[in-house]
């Protein structure tokens, strides 16, 4: 299969997958309670406007069933022969307007920057397979890529730029803060937080070297799978990885682009 | 909210600032006021949860109401709606503290009145938001700059009550 067909179908798997948990997650909330006791609509109704017709009790219920069921058929779109798929556009299309319904509804994002990673896969993907020019598909997947590695590089940039992240303070004061809930069993040695941090703020700023090969695009996504699967466990944010997991695929086609093979 | 969505910063985990912390505290009417504990608990996390955590999402969403108060009042520019969603989950604390209370006093005296002689329903409360040196995170005075503290409010509503004590059974010691 060519690059570019392969990183829009395993992109859409992983998509389809975090979709399905944020939907899941979604209504286990709303089963808890959320929309009664934090962001009900007697507050947030002023603050909505005109979009009260639209983030409404009624609709924000319907949410999750509509975010599962796309995440459904965007499934179903990924193991379908044809390229240009418009049930797949048309689902990726569905489920990124669900994202920004939520974003709406509570008035902010859901999971930081998890949920603007999504939207931009979502974005991405509704192009990639929409009935459009070659170009604009493969420039859709490479504007994902491009946001991927925007991402390590500006949060490698901020945290080289702090000494504390040099010395590993950093990371022992968020490994501190309560709101993590960061498990006993995570060491909090200086000794081993420090060479830790560097190595991150290093991990982070080489992410534009994995466009010089495509092997180095798979060695940086391997690594950068694992630097999210222990974030995920460390720090709770096992919605980056998902998010995270969905985007990296686009950079081995950015690779390929690089090196001319797509 | 399409332009955040759009444009994230990406800027994670840069400076170690000072860490927002909502703190609620009971106030009955014939005692002393409770000492202020923390209105937000850290959910803890099994393997599973690498997966499908929606107490951990829902946790993060609501700390994240937490620190966008507490930006706003650093900068002088506290928004009522803001304000008014952190008081929602201040109030679940406070209502999950005086069901609690409650509890504890009918299991201590035999006529099933709290030990101040008042219901929990009836328990005013306060909250605040304060903020915490990262690095001390260790619940000690000196440590804690205020941010907001609310004046003190009326009755937890019973519904809520009802809710929390649902939620959170407590056996009878």
């Amino acid at each position: 299969m060519p690059p570019f067909e392969l990183t829009v179908r395993v992109m859409q798997l992983a998509t389809a997958v975090a979709m399905l948990i944020v939907g899941l997650e979604w209504h286990a909330m709303q089963r808890r309670g959320v929309l009664e006791r934090v962001w009900t609509a007697r507050v947030l109704r002023p603050w909505w406007g005109w979009r009260a017709v639209f983030v409404g009790d009624a609709a924000t219920r319907a949410m999750p069933l509509v975010q599962v069921t796309l995440a459904t058929t965007l499934l179903l779109a990924a193991m379908l022969d044809d390229r240009t798929d418009l049930m797949g556009s048309l689902s990726s299309a569905g489920l990124a307007v669900t994202l920004w319904h939520t974003t709406v509804r509570i008035r902010g994002t859901m999971n930081g920057g998890s949920d603007g990673m999504l939207f931009t896969v979502l974005v991405g993907l509704t192009l990639a397979t929409a009935p459009v020019a070659d170009t604009l598909q493969r420039g859709a997947v490479l504007y994902v890529a491009a946001q991927l590695l925007l991402s390590y590089l500006r949060a490698g940039l901020v945290k080289a730029r702090e000494r504390a992240w040099w010395t590993g303070e950093a990371l022992q004061a968020f490994l501190a803060l309560p709101a993590y809930g960061v498990p006993p069993w995570v060491s909090r040695a200086p000794q081993l937080l420090r060479p830790l941090s560097v190595a991150v703020i290093g991990f982070e700023l080489l992410a534009p070297f994995a466009l010089l090969h495509p092997t180095a695009a798979l060695t940086y996504t391997a690594v950068a799978w694992c630097f999210h699967l222990a974030t995920a466990a460390v720090f709770g944010l096992h919605r980056f990885l998902l998010a995270w997991s969905a985007a990296l695929p686009s950079l081995w086609f950015a690779s390929e682009v690089v090196r001319g093979a797509a | 909210m399409l332009l955040r969505l759009l444009f994230p910063s990406w800027a994670f985990f840069d400076a170690v600032t000072d860490v927002p912390r909502l703190e609620i505290r009971l106030c009955p009417p014939d005692g002393a006021p409770a000492p202020w504990q923390p209105a937000l608990r850290s959910v803890p996390r099994g393997v599973h949860h690498l997966v499908y955590n929606p107490e951990g999402t829902e946790a993060l969403a609501v700390q994240a109401i937490v620190d966008r108060f507490a930006v706003e009042c650093e900068s002088g520019l506290a928004d009522a709606v803001t304000q008014a969603l952190v008081e929602r989950v201040a109030a679940r604390a406070a209502a999950q503290a005086a069901s609690a209370m409650r509890v504890a006093a009918t299991g201590s005296t035999a006529t099933g009145s709290t030990a101040t002689g008042s219901t929990a329903a009836s328990v005013p409360w306060q909250w605040r938001v304060g903020a915490v040196a990262a690095s001390r995170d260790d619940g000690q005075a000196a440590a804690y700059r205020p941010l907001y503290v609310s004046a003190l409010l009326d009755d937890v509503p019973p519904e809520r009550l009802h809710r929390a004590h649902r939620e959170r059974p407590v056996t009878d010691s």
